[in-house]
């Protein structure tokens, strides 16, 4: 995986009891066009708290161009941003 | 392994190089590929703004010799290729906030000394965390896991003790200071070491002929206080390891004064922009003053020009107060009073004697508009509490030469340090 930090646009679900899953996310392809990629599986859910700042880390796994990769979503919580952290 | 006739035991908790520790640790969370502690960087003010001092060094930085407080230029004459970054007191106090809360869960006594210093009361928890050495360990290593920086943690029988054993040898450890020990890991030290000795009292001692802090407690107490008055006598109880003040919940300390201070850009050299100043820094420490439900009685302004020499002067008012437009009158005279003339580099306006704001004496001479001064006070600082710092300033501010609110650090949040155990 590549460090790309690319603030992102994103559809979430959160449930009930406070758990957040992204289900998918929009990204600039090379043609500056937008794409869509659906979260397929969260492999890995974690906290982030490094120097106070709260960081939710997912490493997913989805199906982009036939191809199954593996990358890491981040939502920083005093920002409520999303980045599409690693690809 | 505990001392005999004290139980207590204390903690002393101290993040290693704190702002550069956070924001290397911030820089690493946000994908940085290097780390600032492993280079030779410094978090430090900007030189334009003459606000140049280094205020956090990484470990590297200090074989260079490099200093906290020194000057940037200097330290970049030390080490040309210094890294500097400027600081960012919101992200330190998150992170010293995370801190808090982490060791919240362990005691039920915190005491917050400073941003990135905490005191902690481990009396008595050994049914629940094990021996006070293997329980420093832990939570030391739990900070490291969990937030990402390092810590000392000085373990003693009192705070004294526990804060100079957490400065012995750094980074990312654990040690032990108990009255048995003093002898050999704290006497040795030089006396410039030992908290509340700096660098005033260091020339002093030095001429007593007191170079270790072992020469400072075989000293003769007598001929201390004479020396340096009960100064003398509080360092000597220190440097014997006697001290018993407990440790408070909280931050709380008893306020005695306030004041606001600024370098400037640029030096002043007339009066006119001098004033400017002056309101901007009143009407910062007029704020805190009404925040914190307080008047003044006594008002000080001090300079410091171009050769940097320091001087101050001050003036009990007649009737306490905390009106902005009133405490900047005092402080324009108290200005033309002292000033000589020269070129001016830093200027502070401080205030003390505080007393509560619920019942005030006026007096006489009190101006005739106090009340509806006090209002309009009262309704700016709600409309900037609402609305932000610069939502209503003095139109003498707007244009852009001085900043409208001067001093502080911007966080109002912020937990300054303290010298008082």
């Amino acid at each position: 995986m590549k460090l790309l930090r690319k603030s992102i646009e994103v559809i979430a679900w959160f449930d009930a009891d406070g758990n957040s899953k992204p289900m998918k996310f929009k990204l600039l392809n090379e043609e500056e066009e937008n794409t869509v990629i659906k979260v397929d599986k969260i492999v890995k859910r974690e906290i982030d708290k490094f120097a106070g700042n709260k960081m939710m880390k997912y490493t997913c796994e989805s199906c982009i161009n036939g191809e199954l990769k593996l990358f890491e979503l981040r939502y920083e919580m005093d920002t409520c941003k999303w980045y599409l952290f690693k690809m | 392994m505990k001392p005999s006739g004290n139980n207590k035991v204390i903690m002393h908790i101290d993040v290693n190089s704190a702002y550069l520790s956070w924001q290397a640790v911030y820089e690493l969370q946000q994908g940085s590929s290097v780390d600032l502690r492993e280079l030779v960087a410094v978090i430090g003010g900007s030189i334009a703004e003459r606000h140049g001092i280094i205020l956090a060094k990484s470990i590297p930085a200090k074989k260079y010799g490099i200093q906290t407080g020194e000057v940037i230029w200097q330290a970049k004459q030390k080490c040309p290729d210094l890294v500097v970054v400027p600081p960012n007191y919101q992200l330190y106090m998150k992170a010293s906030n995370a801190l808090y809360e982490l060791l919240k869960g362990y005691f039920p006594a915190i005491q917050r000394f400073s941003i990135d210093e905490f005191f902690l009361d481990y009396t008595g928890m050994e049914v629940h965390f094990g021996e006070p050495v293997e329980a420093a360990h832990a939570i030391k290593n739990r900070i490291k896991r969990e937030l990402g920086f390092t810590v000392n943690v000085g373990v003693s029988s009192n705070k004294l003790l526990a804060k100079m054993a957490g400065e012995l040898k750094k980074p990312d450890m654990v040690h032990t200071l108990w009255t048995h020990e003093i002898q050999t890991k704290m006497w040795p030290l030089p006396v410039g070491e030992l908290y509340m000795v700096g660098r005033k009292t260091n020339k002093k001692l030095k001429e007593l002929n007191i170079h270790t802090i072992e020469d400072l407690a075989t000293a003769d107490r007598k001929l201390l206080k004479d020396k340096l008055k009960s100064f003398g006598s509080l360092i000597w109880c220190y440097a014997n390891g006697m001290e018993e003040s407990p440790v408070v919940n909280g931050s709380y300390l008893p306020m005695k004064g306030m004041g606001n201070s600024s370098t400037i850009r640029f030096d002043v050299e007339d009066n006119k922009t001098a004033y400017k100043i002056l309101l901007s820094l009143t009407e910062s420490v007029g704020s805190r003053l009404r925040e914190a439900g307080c008047c003044c009685s006594v008002i000080s302004v001090s300079i410091r020009n171009a050769e940097l020499q320091t001087y101050s002067h001050q003036r009990k008012i007649y009737s306490p107060t905390n009106v902005t437009n009133t405490i900047y009158k005092t402080v324009k005279e108290l200005f033309d009073e002292c000033w000589q003339g020269e070129k001016i580099r830093h200027l502070g306006v401080r205030v003390g004697e505080l007393c509560s704001d619920k019942c005030i004496q006026y007096s006489f001479f009190d101006e005739g508009n106090l009340e509806k001064n006090r209002s309009l006070d009262q309704v700016i600082d709600t409309i900037r509490e609402k609305h932000g710092k610069y939502s209503v300033v003095r139109g003498i501010f707007t244009d852009g030469e001085v900043s409208p609110i001067l001093g502080g650090v911007g966080n109002d949040d912020y937990l300054m340090m303290s010298s008082i155990l």
